[in-house]
């Protein structure tokens, strides 16, 4: 349990944390596709390579190279994907400014 | 000690996902929260994989990440509406 994968693996954790409290409160779909897409493909990719390292590379590990190589292409096509189509049904991003008045 | 707590930290970011998979007022909100609770699906997976011993776990992490991702996209054109 060496220390490199040990860092990958919290940090990986603390992107998905704080990416699943954005998905959570922010106001509208698209701000919360923001938050999503980059954070679950990002924290899923480090803790990944976090793992790659666990126990020292064995080939058998070489398979997680290929999950990093997945989610590496798919997560931006999930939030695209969504987005695109959230879009198209016209879903209205919100208006709504803390500070009251627009500017 | 690692496994506990990738399992708390994990299981706390699920707990917002699942809120959001829930409560979601649009559809989309709800695809966007499924989309999320696959890539932490597939974290709980790897962790089980490599520490719990049965590698066999990864590979099944890979299969429903393709199958989830397939999925996705699909449900995302279907709720496509033209207005």
């Amino acid at each position: 349990m060496n220390i490199i994968s040990l860092i990958l693996i919290y940090l990986g954790l603390l992107v998905m944390l704080i990416g699943s409290f954005g998905v959570a409160r922010l106001p509208d779909i698209y701000s919360r596709l923001q938050a999503s897409g980059a954070s679950d493909t990002v924290g899923v990719i480090v803790i990944l390579a976090g793992f790659l390292l666990y126990k020292g590379f064995r080939f058998s590990d070489s398979f997680l190279g290929l999950l990093i190589l997945f989610f590496f292409v798919t997560g931006p096509i999930i939030g695209h994907s969504i987005a695109k189509s959230a879009f198209l049904s016209k879903v209205e991003p919100s208006q709504s400014r803390d500070k009251g008045e627009d500017a | 000690m690692l496994r506990i707590s990738i399992d708390v930290i994990v299981g706390v970011s699920l707990a917002f996902t699942l809120f959001r998979l829930f409560y979601g007022p649009s559809v989309f909100d709800r695809l966007l929260g499924y989309s999320s609770v696959t890539g932490k699906i597939v974290i709980l997976l790897v962790v089980e994989g490599i520490m719990g011993g049965r590698t066999v776990f990864v590979n099944l992490a890979l299969i429903y990440g393709v199958l989830s991702f397939l999925g996705i996209v699909i449900i995302a054109r279907y709720i496509e509406r033209e207005v």
